[in-house]
């Protein structure tokens, strides 16, 4: 068996279906994707080959895709600043809840159960100016100067989105954390209480230290649906109002399909893909640094 | 041997696995681009017809209610009269429908009769494709069709689409909101910023519109526009090229007049985030005294979901006049209709259910009896006289034309140069922009179709 495993043949044969997949539907998709940005395609007929035109032009020109870009990473930031960080401290709270522990855990992951149209939806209602609930509780507390037009005012609306968007996500860093704190052995809790260690040191010298694996996979996954976001932003705003809350995924949508720009969005993706590369490869390098085993 | 018959098994797997799902893409049967026979108009049905299948695509996503239900009724009768034929549909909203056309043009896999809109943004691409069948105009003389109904349908004198309906924009209005204040309705341009500042001086949204998908906006504009050089055409001229917006004092004046009614706050709350269903909903619950929208909502008189208070106050005006703009200077158009895919397999069967479909006491006696909208076809023989009130004003209004606008400003071009008109006036709605750099993207969206 050894032999046969080792036989140059057999490994090439074992691998070559996995990389013929991966070739022809990650690579060879890119690819065609990179050639159909340098035409000026519609989507229905003959398309010219118009080089590096539409590269150029969305880099030096295209306000709306660096504004995309900068909502992307506005997400990111507050994803990684401000969900992750609460997520992470109910998660400790959720562990030390005792015989309530199985219900805040379902209560907490229920949004991230429910479809993302009908949270999306939801949450459009909620900040209805008219009768949405979220004016109509200002109102009733008094707070009537803090009405606002939430989802229609060009300052405002970004943070509408990113908040709708972390409250869907958030679920899942939750949970995430939370089976983070279950891998922890019990006996260093042990270990570190017999050390003299009150809760606040435990959990900042010994447990979150310990977490970082999982902080880890919890980044990685929390830069990828920040950068790819674009169901919520389709569903509550599509991009509007005047695209302060695009995203380069409903921006490339909007491009290709209203506008039928197909060799122009094409493009967008071909960058998009660059921009996901380089992060990708910053993060790698970031991470690099190993922590201890236990 | 034994163990290579172990790695060729497990390779084959992958690889079946594989193919499972990778042939989406390629059952279409190749386009044999035949030449299309010019069908006759005969009646009689062969001895035993064969059993076929047509796919039917529209942009009439609400089968129960209004178009959509009339539509389906219509292919209901018709299979139940000609038990050979099965009618597919697949019906999406509009801008769903509009991509996915898209991708069904550019892959040729057209379903045999779509939606079409006879505006070029959509049907000049399909045309020049050659993705349409040329339809016969004599197959349809007895459908009574509206003269220069079917121009937008058509290129080169030759027809490929027919119109179902007659649209124009009006402004309705809650007769009851503006009693119970004490506004009364708006007559002239300035009027209709005075009426707004007063309902927003009592909590009231003055006028609502689906600023979200945006399409309704450049026809407003087109409105304002002729109330201030008290011409449509002028907009048709810039777009051949005879003048531009930036520089013409009446164009700058209407931008400016539309600046004024934002400033005067005369647009709902939440106006850029409204799409079609909340904005209609504003109006239809009384939350906004006025509605921008076309023809096609006289329904609003009957729709059981809105209170019966709002239904028995609900009215329709022509936009506001000025010295120059009149009441009977309507901005109205043909809309959608249909077309057939040059690649259908049954180009008589086709034609057949579409002439069935466009007999008058088909499509436009049901479309006008039930209030859902005005066809592109003589209806005169249909007045029942027990119409709502709003459908005999919508009448009346459209019956009193002198001048229209024909099909609107944005639609005159690609589907990019329609979204830039559209965000240009986004941006100006939302105060974003002043009139002048609004008349200059304007300007740079025209020279996209150059």
């Amino acid at each position: 068996m050894h032999k046969l495993l080792s036989n140059k043949m057999t490994i090439f044969a074992l691998v070559a279906p996995g990389m013929f997949l991966f070739l022809f539907m990650v690579c060879f998709p890119i690819a065609m994707s990179a050639y159909y940005g340098m035409t000026d395609w519609r989507g229905i007929g003959a398309y010219q080959f118009v080089g590096l035109d539409n590269y150029v032009q969305i880099l030096t020109q295209d306000k709306v895709f660096w504004r995309s870009l900068l909502n992307a990473l506005l997400l990111l930031a507050a994803t990684l600043l401000i969900q992750h960080p609460i997520a992470l401290l109910f998660s400790i709270f959720v562990t030390h809840s005792g015989r309530f522990e199985k219900l805040f855990r379902t209560v907490f992951f229920i949004p991230a159960v429910i479809s993302i149209v009908v949270t999306s939806k939801m949450w459009v209602s909620v900040f209805h100016p008219n009768y949405g609930m979220l004016n109509k509780v200002l109102s009733a507390v008094g707070l009537e100067s803090l009405k606002q037009d939430w989802l229609g005012d060009p300052k405002l609306a970004i943070w509408c989105v990113i908040f709708v968007i972390m409250w869907q996500g958030f679920g899942y860093a939750l949970l995430l954390y939370y089976a983070g704190l279950q891998g922890i052995p019990k006996d260093l809790f042990e270990a570190a209480e017999l050390d003299g260690a009150g809760r606040v040191k435990l959990y900042t010298k010994v447990v979150i230290p310990l977490l970082t694996p999982m902080v880890r996979v919890a980044v990685v996954i929390a830069v990828t649906a920040c950068l790819k976001q674009m169901e919520t932003i389709f569903l509550m705003t599509n991009g509007g109002p005047v695209n302060t809350t695009q995203f380069i995924g409903n921006y490339l949508y909007k491009t290709a399909f209203t506008s039928s720009l197909y060799g122009y969005g094409n493009a967008i993706s071909v960058i998009f893909v660059i921009v996901c590369l380089i992060i990708t490869v910053a993060m790698n390098r970031a991470f690099k640094k190993d922590v201890g085993e236990f | 041997m034994k163990k290579w018959s172990i790695i060729f098994a497990a390779i084959a797997l992958v690889f079946t696995m594989a193919a499972c799902s990778g042939n989406n893409g390629s059952k279409e049967p190749a386009n044999t681009g035949s030449a299309t026979k010019a069908p006759a108009a005969t009646d009689s049905p062969s001895a035993a017809p064969e059993n076929i299948t047509l796919k039917f695509f529209t942009a009439l996503a609400d089968r129960s209610n209004g178009m959509g239900k009339i539509e389906q009724a219509i292919i209901d009768s018709y299979m139940s009269e000609n038990p050979h034929v099965k009618i597919e549909v697949e019906a999406l909203q509009d801008e769903p429908y509009k991509a996915k056309a898209k991708v069904y043009g550019s892959t040729d896999s057209l379903p045999d009769i779509i939606q079409a809109w006879g505006q070029p943004s959509f049907i000049k691409p399909l045309i020049d494709s050659g993705l349409l069948l040329e339809l016969n105009e004599g197959d349809f003389a007895a459908s009574c069709f509206i003269p220069g109904s079917m121009d937008g349908f058509s290129q080169d004198g030759k027809l490929y689409g027919l119109p179902r309906n007659t649209d124009f924009l009006v402004l309705y209005y809650n007769k009851k909101l503006f009693d119970d204040n004490g506004i009364s309705v708006p007559a002239t341009v300035s009027d209709l910023v005075e009426a707004a500042k007063q309902f927003r001086a009592k909590g009231i949204n003055p006028i609502t519109t689906n600023a979200m998908e945006g399409w309704s906006l450049p026809i407003w504009f087109e409105y304002v526009a002729q109330r201030a050089n008290g011409d449509f055409n002028k907009i048709d001229d810039v777009l051949n090229g005879k003048s531009t917006f930036s520089g013409d004092a009446d164009f700058l004046a209407a931008a400016q007049s539309i600046v004024e009614l934002s400033e005067g706050k005369a647009f709902a709350d939440g106006f850029l985030t409204a799409d079609y269903g909340t904005s209609r909903n504003l109006f239809g619950q009384g939350q906004a005294a006025m509605y921008i929208m076309g023809n096609w909502e006289a329904g609003l008189a009957t729709d059981e979901n809105f209170p019966a208070e709002f239904r028995d106050n609900v009215g329709a005006i022509s936009y506001p006049i000025s010295d120059k703009g009149k009441a009977t200077d309507l901005a109205a158009w043909f809309g959608g209709g249909y077309s057939i895919s040059n690649s259908t397999k049954h180009p008589e069967e086709a034609v057949k259910f579409l002439q069935y479909f466009f007999k008058p006491e088909n499509w436009a006696k049901q479309l006008w009896q039930t209030g859902s909208g005005t066809p592109a076809q003589k209806f005169d023989d249909f007045l029942t006289g027990s119409e709502s009130e709003l459908m005999k004003q919508l009448v009346q209004l459209f019956g009193a034309t002198t001048s229209a606008s024909n099909t609107p400003f944005l639609d005159l071009g690609t589907d990019e140069y329609k979204t830039k008109v559209m965000e240009a006036h986004q941006k100006l709605f939302g105060k974003s922009i002043t009139p002048e750099q609004f008349l200059k993207e304007l300007d740079a969206a025209v020279e996209l179709l150059k």
